[in-house]
C-alpha cells in the first residue's frame, strides 16, 4: 500500500468519524492554544523586561568615556577580543527655538498643538548617534520613527521635550511634523567686543523617542552634530563610545579588558544576567503547563483511537485479507493520528497567536495610558512552527499504542469478530 | 483533503497570520515629510539688524531668520555673522574671513548705516564695500547687498534736531545735521552701493524703495521699533520680503515659497 493510499484512507476514517474526530482535535487545539499563548506572552514580555533593564539598546553594551575620544580609540577598542561592535555619540549644547505660530507665521494644524504657550528659544543638549547602527543604543521609540542616516533635516525628541514645550507627554504624536531650528554658537571673545557668529539648521521632528545616550532632549543623526562642532571651532571628540559585546557572557572580559586600556566603562550585565536566569525559569514553568495540557490531549487521542481500532475490526480483517500488510496497517492509524494532531496543532497556534495578540494590545493601551512605551510583538515564527511540530510529533506517538494493536490483530479473529 | 490542498493551506494561513515589526510607531499618524531641497549655505554678513536687534524675539525674528526660513530650502544653512555696530570696513577685517572659510552659495550684505552714524567718508565706503564683495565673489556666492533706507523720519534722529544721535539714545551738541543733507549722504553711499554692486556682479536689494512705499501708505512708523533706530519685527519682516523678493527676481532657481 502506498503512502498515499494510506493518507487517503485514513482521511476518509477521520472524516467518518467527524464528531469524535472533532471533540479529539478539539483537546489537541485548546493544549496547543495554551502552549503557544502562553511561551508568546512569556517571549515577549521578556524582551520588553530586558529591553527596559538595557534601555533599548542591545543586552551586551558597555558605554566607554574618556576625555579626547577619537577615531583612533574607536579602532582600539574594535580591536579587542569579543567586541561586536564600536559606535561612537556625540553631544552638543546648541539653541533650540521650537516652533510657535507668532515666530513660523500661519500655523499648521501640527504647529498649533505645540504652541499652547509661547515658547522662547532654550539651550539642550543635542545627541548625534550613527543612526545606521541605532540598535546599538539605548533609544526607544515612542512614536514615529528615526531620522535617516545622515540626514541633515531630520531629527528626534524626548518626553523632556515634549514637557518644555508644553505638549501633552501622552500624545506624542502631536509634535511629529513641527520644525524646530537649531543653532551652534561661535563665541569670539573680547578682541571682537564678545560677539556671537551662529550656524542655523532647519529640522523636522520626525519621531519621540526615550534614550539615555547622552545629555540632551534633541537626538539626530552624528553628522549634524559633527558639521555644527567643526563650525564652533570645538573640540571634534567623541563625548562617549558604545561598545557591543559578542554576548552577554563575554561582557565582563570585555569592560576589564577596555578598564585596563585606560577608559572608564560601565555595563549593566549582572542585573541583565539575573533577570535573564529569573524569566528563563518562568518560561520553564509556563511551557511546562503548556506540555502538561498537550499530554492529556495526547491520552485523548490515544482513547479515541483504541476505541476505533475496537469499532473497526471487521475493517481491520478485510484490509487485511486483500493482502495489507501489518505495516500498511499502522501505517493508516499513524496517519489518522497525525491528522489530528496536525490540525489541532493549527487550530490551537492561531488562537494562541490571537490571544497573545490581544492580551498584548490590552497591556499596550494600559501602558501608553500610564506614560510608558508599549511591547513590540514581532511574528514568534519559531513558537508556532514548534507548537504545531509538538502536536502533530505528540499526536504520532499518542497513536502508536493503538496503531500497533491495529497491526497485530489477526485476520481472521478480525473478520471474526464482525 | 490531498497532501498538496494541506500543504497549501498552511502555507497560506502562515503568510496571512504574518505581522511585519517594521521600525515605526503609529505610522498611520505620521505626516509626510516633504523634500528637504539643496543644502545650500546661506551666509549673513551684517551689524545690528543682522542679528535681530529691534525685534521682539531676535533670535527668532532676525530678518536674516525669517529669510532662511520662508525664502530658502529646508535644507540650507544659515551661517549669522553679524556684528552689532559693525562697518564695512570691521565686516572685512571680522567677519569675511568666516564667510570665506563656510563656503557660501548665497551671501547677504546690510551695512550702510553705521558707517554714516561714524561718519565715514563714501569714498572709504565704497573701497572697503568693493574688497568685502569681491572677496565673496571669490567663493562663487551669489551676493545680495542691500541699500540704504531713509533714515530722515527715525524718531531717534528727529529727536536729537538740530544735533546728531549719540551714543547710548543720547544727542551728541557738538555735531549738528540737517534733514538735507541726511538725505545727501543716503543718496550718496545708495549711489556708491549700487556702483560697487555693478562691478562685482551683486544684486542691489532696494531697502530705500521698499521702505518709501511703506511710508507713502502711512505704516512707516510700525517698521520701527521702540528705540526708534532699529527696525520692528515688522520691520524685520520687510527686509526679509524685500531680500526674497530680489533673490527671486535674481536667481529663480534658488528661492523657495510664495512670490
Amino acid at each position: 500500500m502506498s503512502w498515499r493510499d494510506a493518507l487517503a484512507l485514513a482521511a476518509r476514517a477521520v472524516w467518518r468519524r467527524l464528531g469524535r474526530s472533532a471533540l479529539t482535535v478539539i483537546a489537541v487545539a485548546l493544549a496547543a492554544a495554551l502552549l503557544t499563548g502562553l511561551l508568546i506572552i512569556a517571549t515577549t514580555a521578556r524582551t520588553r523586561v530586558l529591553g527596559q533593564l538595557s534601555k533599548g539598546g542591545p543586552l551586551a553594551s558597555i558605554r566607554v568615556e574618556r576625555q579626547g575620544l577619537a577615531e583612533v580609540d574607536l579602532r582600539r577598542l574594535s580591536e579587542v577580543p569579543d567586541v561586536r561592535s564600536v559606535a561612537p555619540i556625540s553631544v552638543a549644547r546648541q539653541l533650540i527655538l521650537p516652533p510657535t505660530p507668532s515666530v513660523f507665521g500661519a500655523a499648521s494644524p501640527a504647529t498649533q498643538a505645540v504652541a499652547a504657550v509661547t515658547t522662547e528659544p532654550f539651550v539642550d543638549g543635542v545627541v548625534g548617534i550613527d543612526m545606521r547602527r541605532a540598535a546599538l543604543f539605548p533609544v526607544t521609540l515612542l512614536a514615529g520613527r528615526l531620522p535617516m542616516p545622515g540626514s541633515t533635516t531630520e531629527v528626534v525628541v524626548t518626553e523632556g521635550y515634549l514637557r518644555h514645550v508644553g505638549v501633552d507627554e501622552s500624545r506624542p504624536v502631536s509634535v511629529l511634523g513641527t520644525q524646530l531650528e537649531l543653532a551652534e554658537a561661535r563665541f569670539l571673545g573680547q578682541a571682537f567686543d564678545d560677539g556671537v557668529f551662529s550656524r542655523w539648521t532647519r529640522a523636522t521632528i520626525v519621531g519621540v523617542v526615550a534614550q539615555e545616550a547622552g545629555a540632551g532632549d534633541v537626538l539626530a543623526p552624528i553628522e549634524q552634530i559633527r558639521a555644527a562642532e567643526r563650525f564652533a571651532g570645538e573640540s571634534t571628540a567623541y563625548t562617549a563610545v558604545l561598545v557591543e559585546a559578542s554576548s552577554l557572557e563575554s561582557v565582563g572580559r570585555v569592560h576589564d579588558a577596555i578598564e585596563t586600556m585606560g577608559y572608564s566603562a560601565s555595563a549593566p550585565e549582572n542585573l541583565i544576567a539575573t533577570v535573564q536566569r529569573y524569566l528563563h525559569v518562568v518560561e520553564i514553568v509556563l511551557s511546562a503547563i503548556g506540555l502538561i495540557a498537550l499530554v492529556i490531549a495526547a491520552i485523548g487521542i490515544t482513547n479515541a483511537l483504541l476505541a476505533a481500532v475496537r469499532e473497526r475490526r471487521q475493517e481491520i480483517g478485510v484490509l487485511k485479507a486483500i493482502g495489507a500488510r501489518d505495516r500498511d496497517v499502522l501505517r493508516i492509524f499513524l496517519i489518522e493520528a497525525a491528522i489530528v494532531g496536525f490540525l489541532g496543532g493549527l487550530a490551537g497556534v492561531t488562537v494562541g497567536w490571537a490571544i497573545a495578540r490581544t492580551v498584548a494590545t490590552v497591556v499596550n493601551r494600559y501602558m501608553v495610558e500610564q506614560g510608558l512605551a508599549g511591547v513590540q510583538m514581532s511574528f514568534p515564527w519559531a513558537i508556532l512552527l514548534g507548537g504545531l511540530v509538538a502536536s502533530t510529533l505528540l499526536a504520532l506517538v499518542a497513536g502508536a499504542l493503538p496503531a500497533v494493536r491495529a497491526a497485530r490483530l489477526p485476520a481472521r479473529e478480525a473478520m471474526a469478530g464482525a | 483533503m490531498s497532501l498538496r490542498g494541506l500543504a497549501a493551506a498552511t502555507v497560506g494561513f502562515l503568510a496571512l497570520t504574518a505581522c511585519g515589526g517594521g521600525g515605526q510607531v503609529g505610522s498611520a499618524v505620521l505626516p509626510s515629510v516633504s523634500p528637504s531641497g539643496r543644502a545650500l549655505t546661506y551666509v549673513a554678513i551684517g551689524a545690528s539688524e543682522t542679528v535681530g536687534i529691534g525685534a521682539d524675539h531676535p533670535q527668532a525674528q532676525a530678518w536674516p531668520q525669517v529669510f532662511y526660513r520662508t525664502a530658502l530650502p529646508r535644507a540650507a544653512v544659515l551661517v549669522n555673522l553679524g556684528v552689532p555696530g559693525s562697518t564695512v570696513a570691521q565686516a572685512v577685517r571680522e567677519q569675511l574671513p568666516s564667510a570665506i572659510a563656510a563656503k557660501p552659495d548665497l551671501a547677504t550684505v546690510f551695512l550702510n548705516v553705521n558707517d554714516i552714524v561714524d561718519r565715514v567718508p563714501v569714498s572709504a565706503y565704497r573701497a572697503d564695500l568693493e574688497m568685502l564683495l569681491e572677496g565673496l565673489r571669490s567663493t562663487g556666492a551669489r551676493v545680495l547687498v542691500a541699500n540704504v533706507p531713509p533714515l530722515d523720519q527715525l524718531p531717534l534722529l528727529k529727536a536729537c534736531l538740530p544735533f546728531a544721535p549719540g551714543l547710548g539714545g543720547s544727542c551728541d551738541t557738538s555735531r549738528r545735521i540737517s534733514v538735507e543733507k541726511i538725505d545727501r549722504t543716503v543718496d550718496d553711499f545708495n549711489g556708491a552701493i549700487a556702483s560697487v554692486a555693478s562691478a562685482t556682479g551683486a544684486i542691489v536689494v532696494d531697502l530705500h524703495a521698499a521702505s518709501l512705499k511703506v511710508r507713502k501708505a502711512g505704516g512707516e512708523a510700525s517698521i520701527i521699533s521702540s528705540d526708534g533706530f532699529h527696525p520692528s519685527t515688522a520691520g524685520h519682516e520687510l527686509i526679509a520680503r524685500t531680500f526674497a523678493a530680489a533673490l527671486r527676481r535674481a536667481f529663480p532657481g534658488v528661492a523657495v515659497g510664495d512670490p
